[in-house]
């Protein structure tokens, strides 16, 4: 397979000798053999825990909210309201959009003050929020784009995953004269775990290693106080700790894989129930 | 029936106006201001324009350094085109082998798509590799770093979707004595189409939006991507929102008009399942 | 030859035939040179660029030079060290002087200039932003200028502040009066995270003013910031401007290209930041806004933290290195850097020589930046030593917003200055 070969190449063969580079104080120019020190470094971090404390929150609370929400406007433009079609399309149209462009967007709109946001909160009555300014919600700021954004993805996922639903359940149910509800929980709901199962993996890993937006919006800021693991991978990268770096980038392969291996085993044997 | 037919009205339009709200009302700020002058645009407000100079800054937007949007538009959209049309059609090919198959190999291949998925790229190694193959900063080399850095997402969404098909189908037309590859081409491609357009829009968003692989794979003069020429209005020192959000604007042209394209065959995709089931 | 290759494929897959034509018929005769030159992409910054390759062109009709840009601050930094660490850089670049430097790793990626003849027309004090081991690496690019503060002389009028405050104490009891009129104290765009470093930066000055050995000991691992008391004082600093509640409640959402405006409105009374920012101020308040040194503890040690300008390097990849240094040549010399003043506003003094051009009708900052440079000045530590902490921005920020302490953050700050040196491999770390 000439995919194979690509992808073999120009993806695993790199990542493979980045192990080596791992031991190593690289500077890109010579290496030093330096064992395991970059990983001692690395776990001495002062803002590791605050940065996996916050790759955790991140990537569980986007691809929480992103199944609960992106679940619900699935089943919602399945039905036969008006106005789907384009419905989705809006609902879509920011995955369309760059995660730099909407960054930036967002972290005008998101202003204290003067910001649309902030506006609107005030119109309601609340406080003054400045999500982005504060420490302690800065990357709660950063969820929220990053749901806005991609639950359109998710919602086109549970739709395929709708659509792909045999009509002959929904009739075996009318019939059998059961409620909405429990139509929803126990036929809909198991049907659609193959793609809950994809929506979850995607967002979980996606959220787990991602960075783009958070590095748009905060730049890990106020201080590291948004800092993710992949954000502070970066910053080391770009003082030119590229041996860390790397270190970096393997010790939160190891994270993502204790943590992926044993739910995907369970997210497909659920899948296998049904 | 009336009262039905009214409910979907009102909850159709609920419905809408909600996600009006949510999802236009960011757009509709961007649009607004990048009609505005550099000034108005840094009040950051919701409002009319006061000096309505949208096409004064399209027109600047398109100058600006010697009108490298063109040349970012010709790299991106050939980028494009090209890694996702290789990308689509191998990974198709790859994810029905690797879930009809099965085995040891099979195994195999999707432990190593989940890595794919799991850890970044290693970008260093990778120009050094390119370099020694001698074809560092080509394009070609820069559609196959594209091709592999987004290989295990596609084949990810493609084996979600082909384990819901039912086996029975492919099976009849091994019997009906079909080549592996005429049988993939005429059975299983049309099978696949609802997840085809996704798999297309989706890669097309990301090689099109890509802002940091094409910086590193393919330096050099007239080769920049629509991405970066977000650059071009805003520095350390200085932004010309304006301009800037114009350029947001700017740059997903094309990604709105590949998603009309694709768009209804979505609709039709889903809509045959749905007749089909 | 990879630049060749490549626009030779792109021509090919993009273009067709065409561009490959026209490679062909630009070949005749009188071989031109084409050179690239990779540089920030930022308007400003583009202007200058331009002029300069203009009036180098007209000099040189047979190179010809091609301007390559980049995204600024940090992306652009990771991307100008891989580009060299990879052998992919442009012919010349311009970037950073100082303690940058020798992250680049300069002894093998750029040409050794030590013996260069351009050095005849550049002030001796700059040779050390370029130094690393012994052997200068770029010519002077761009002005120099100072870390300092920017103040509005109508809102420290306004709240009765009738002289420039000389020690630190003064400056904190000028604030405090300009918050009770009403107005905040103190600019802050910590979304900027760097423009949160100056109060630290800026203090250099001060610093070595009363530690005479600061920068040798510090860079031989015998000096801390958390423990040598004036050093600690310039982070003290941030923690008692913010306790004091001096900042505007925005600071840590504001971003830079914000301030000119605020500060320029008299939306508030000072600002610490380095000298480019003059060119951010509206034209209709250029001479409200004013410059003064970051003050110490006494007024008799008063003066300037100077900024060396960046510089411009030759890769050692270039294939075009007569082209190459005669472009770097040209940049330091009159017509160089007339090219640079006509590209951009005067905003400061250039390190060569035979520029001594200050033109009338310049903002009050640059008359003050003028006035400062004459008197006591240092450089900032930035060039008096190779080691700088690449996470101070943020923590600078974390002091600022009150996430950490003075003494936490300079301890913090001390930390990352062991892992910068450890990574560098120098010496005792």
């Amino acid at each position: 397979m000439p995919l194979g070969i690509i992808f073999l190449g120009l993806y695993l063969l790199p990542t493979i000798t980045s192990l080596y580079y791992s031991t190593q104080r690289w500077t890109l120019f010579d290496t030093t053999f330096v064992g395991l020190d970059n990983f001692i470094q690395f776990l001495q971090d002062p803002f590791l825990l605050n940065g996996v404390v916050n790759t955790f929150v991140y990537a569980f609370l986007t691809s929480g909210l992103k199944v609960t929400i992106g679940m619900f406007l699935g089943v919602l433009l399945m039905s036969n309201i008006k106005f789907r079609g384009l419905i989705r399309n809006i609902i879509f149209f920011p995955v369309l959009v760059s995660t730099i462009g909407i960054g930036i967007t967002f972290q005008v709109l998101m202003k204290p003050d003067i910001g649309v946001l902030d506006g609107i909160v005030r119109l309601l009555g609340g406080p003054d929020v400045g999500i982005l300014g504060s420490p302690a919600t800065a990357i709660f700021g950063v969820i929220l784009v990053d749901v806005w954004k991609g639950v359109g993805l998710a919602t086109v996922i549970y739709l395929a995953g709708l659509s792909s639903i045999p009509q002959e359940y929904y009739e075996a149910a009318k019939v059998d004269g059961v409620t909405g509800w429990q139509n929803f929980r126990h036929i809909i709901l198991p049907l659609l775990q193959p793609a809950t199962n994809t929506v979850i993996i995607l967002s979980l890993i996606g959220g787990l290693r991602s960075f783009d937006l958070i590095w748009a919006m905060t730049g890990g800021g106020p201080g590291f106080a948004s800092d993710v693991l992949a954000s502070l991978i970066y910053k080391q990268y770009q003082s030119g700790f590229f041996g860390l770096s790397t270190a970096g980038n393997v010790a939160m392969f190891v994270l993502i894989l204790l943590l992926i291996v044993p739910l995907n085993k369970f997210l497909k044997s659920r899948e296998v129930e049904v | 029936m009336r009262s039905t037919k009214n409910a979907r009205w009102v909850w159709g339009s609920f419905a809408l106006a909600v996600s009006v709200l949510v999802f236009v009302v960011p757009f509709a700020f961007i649009a607004l201001n990048a009609a505005k002058t550099r000034e108005e645009a840094q009040l950051f407000s919701f409002s009319w324009p006061q000096h309505f100079q949208a096409w004064d800054n399209l027109v600047a937007v398109f100058e600006a350094n010697e009108f490298m949007i063109l040349r970012a538009f010709t790299n991106s959209i050939a980028l494009t085109v090209f890694s996702v049309t290789i990308l689509v059609l191998f990974a198709a090919m790859a994810s029905w082998i690797i879930e009809r198959r099965g085995g040891v190999a099979a195994k195999l291949a999707n432990g190593l798509v989940l890595i794919g998925l799991m850890i970044p790229p290693a970008l260093v190694p990778t120009i050094f590799l390119l370099q020694a193959l001698g074809i560092y900063g080509t394009f070609p080399s820069m559609v196959l770093v594209e091709i592999a850095f987004n290989t295990s997402f596609t084949i990810m969404i493609f084996r979600s979707f082909i384990s819901t098909i039912p086996r029975e189908l492919d099976e009849a037309a091994i019997i009906d004595g079909a080549g592996s590859l005429q049988l993939f081409f005429l059975i299983v491609f049309p099978l696949l189409r609802p997840i085809l357009v996704t798999a297309i829009i989706l890669n097309s968003v990301f090689v099109f939006n890509d802002f940091v692989n094409p910086l590193y794979f393919l330096p050099g003069e007239g080769t920049e991507t629509v991405q970066v020429t977000l650059y071009n209005f805003s520095s350390q020192y200085l932004t010309d929102y304006n301009l800037l959000f114009m350029d947001i604007l700017v740059i997903t042209i094309p990604m709105v008009i590949m998603f009309a394209i694709f768009n209804k065959r979505i609709v039709a995709g889903m809509t045959a399942g749905a007749v089909k089931g | 030859m990879k630049d060749r290759r490549f626009s030779k494929a792109i021509a090919l897959t993009v273009a067709g035939t065409l561009a490959l034509g026209v490679s062909i018929a630009g070949a005749p005769a009188q071989a031109a040179t084409t050179i690239t030159w990779l540089t920030d992409s930022g308007a400003n910054n583009l202007a200058r660029v331009n002029s300069v390759v203009k009036a180098f062109q007209a000099k040189n009709p047979t190179i010809k030079v091609k301007i390559v840009t980049r995204p600024g601050g940090s992306t652009g930094d990771n991307l100008v060290k891989t580009k060299l660490a990879t052998g992919t850089m442009s012919d010349v670049f311009d970037y950073n002087s100082g303690a940058l430097v020798s992250a680049l790793n300069p002894a093998k990626t750029i040409v050794d200039v030590s013996k260069e003849s351009f050095w005849q027309n550049v002030y001796p004090s700059y040779k050390p932003a370029v130094t690393v081991a012994a052997k200068q690496y770029g010519a002077p690019f761009g002005t120099a200028g100072g870390g300092a503060l920017y103040y509005n002389t109508k809102v420290l009028a306004a709240a009765g502040v009738t002289s420039v405050p000389k020690t630190w104490n003064d400056f904190i009891a000028a604030s405090q009066k300009i918050k009770a009129n009403g107005v905040d104290a103190i600019c802050g765009s910590f979304a900027d995270s760097w423009s949160a470093q100056l109060l630290v930066l800026a203090d250099y000055f001060n610093v070595q003013a009363s530690v005479k050995n600061f920068a040798a000991d510090y860079s031989a691992n015998k000096a801390k910031f958390a423990y040598v008391p004036q050093a600690l004082a310039s982070f003290s600093k941030m923690e008692q401007t913010f306790a004091l509640g001096l900042y505007n409640k925005n600071a840590a959402t504001t971003k830079y290209s914000e301030i000119g405006k605020l500060i320029g409105a008299g939306k508030c009374g000072f600002y610490p930041m380095g000298t480019w920012f003059t060119q951010d101020i509206p034209a209709e308040n250029a001479n409200e806004v004013g410059l003064m040194n970051l003050p110490g503890t006494s007024a008799k040690s008063n003066g300037l933290t100077v900024w060396m300008p960046g510089a411009m390097y030759i890769a050692k990849s270039s294939k075009n290195l007569v082209a190459a240094k005669k472009l770097q040549a040209f940049v330091v010399t009159k017509a160089g850097t007339d090219a640079w003043v006509k590209g951009d506003v005067y905003s400061g003094p250039f390190m060569t020589k035979d520029q001594t051009a200050a033109p009338a009708g310049v903002p009050l900052a640059t008359k003050n930046l003028a006035s400062l440079m004459k008197g006591a000045s240092s450089p900032a530590l930035e060039y008096v030593s190779a080691i700088k902490g690449p996470h101070l921005d943020s923590i600078c920020v974390q002091v600022l917003t009150g996430q950490v302490s003075a003494k936490e953050g300079a301890a913090l700050y001390d930390k990352d200055v062991a892992a910068q040196a450890q990574q560098l491999g120098i010496k005792g770390w």
